[in-house]
């Protein structure tokens, strides 16, 4: 798997201030209907908040929890790629480390995107299809 | 042979297959919860008297649930069950699961046995454990970002 991770598969990925209360992450991910946010400060991440921060988290502790900034419960420093590495290494940090978001970064470490697992498995769908 | 061939002709039950996390329908969302953390799983399975599967309840229902308050923790998972979702046999290939999951846009599929009870759960994670097993040098990974070595399996 020689190839670097193509722009359609990396983008568009939705960033959050540091600021953001918690209920106002949970409801872009709600409202958007994706499974996590990045957490960055002009353009440069932070952190990462997803379904399982909200599971881990959260869930119990939500009204108590709510009004909070976002970088108390966010993953601090996930584990990111740079976007001239090959795509199977971000592959590989979901399958090796069970981080299922991987953002890419450039080689000033400013966010690009992100790759989820729902986009390679579209990829490898279509492949598997022709399409 | 390739992904592509392996995907074609290998059974689901060459996939890692997780615990299968079964609730009653009836159960309340906040009895579903400390059982979802403590397995690690964004995904409740719904069963039936026979434990035949009827619908799952995920990480999904729950942020869209929380982000109306916390007053839906008392409800039942059965109320709030996911709109799609999908089952494999054991013996069926692995390009089943993927197929299931890009057409009904899920993240889980239920693993069944030949009497049709829920077994376990596959989906992403498991899919992306297998398509890494096919490229080996890539797993081998030393440096990612800031952090040097990875310690711990984490489920972000």
């Amino acid at each position: 798997m020689k190839r670097k991770s193509p722009r359609s598969r990396r983008a568009p990925v939705t960033a959050i201030p540091p600021e953001t209360t918690v209920e106002q992450a949970l409801r872009t991910l709600a409202g958007l209907e994706i499974a996590c946010v990045l957490v960055a400060r002009e353009g440069r991440l932070l952190g990462l908040f997803s379904e399982r921060d909200v599971l881990d988290k959260v869930a119990e502790r939500y009204e108590e929890l709510k009004d909070k900034p976002i970088t108390e419960v966010m993953t601090p420093d996930p584990v990111y790629v740079y976007e001239s590495d090959r795509a199977g290494k971000a592959l590989c940090v979901m399958a090796v480390s069970g981080y299922r978001h991987v953002p890419v970064v450039d080689v000033n470490e400013r966010i690009l995107g992100i790759v989820s697992p729902l986009r390679v498995m579209r990829f490898l769908q279509s492949r598997c299809e022709g399409r | 042979m390739g992904l592509f061939e392996d995907l074609r002709s290998e059974p689901v039950s060459e996939l890692a297959i997780r615990k299968a996390l079964t609730v009653r329908e009836d159960a309340a969302i906040g009895e579903a919860i400390p059982r979802m953390k403590a397995e690690r799983l964004g995904c409740v399975i719904l069963v039936d008297a026979a434990g035949k599967p009827t619908g799952t309840f995920t990480e999904e229902e729950l942020i869209r649930l929380l982000a109306r308050g916390q007053a839906c923790l008392a409800e039942s998972v059965g109320k709030h069950r996911a709109a799609a979702w999908a089952s494999v046999s054991e013996d069926e290939p692995v390009g089943k699961v993927l197929s299931l999951m890009d057409s009904r846009n899920l993240r889980f599929v239920i693993v069944t046995d030949a009497a049709g009870k829920a077994v376990g759960l596959t989906g992403q994670k498991g899919l992306m454990e297998y398509i890494a097993d096919h490229f080996p040098r890539e797993v081998l990974v030393r440096h990612v970002g800031r952090k040097p070595y990875i310690h711990e399996r984490e489920g972000a």
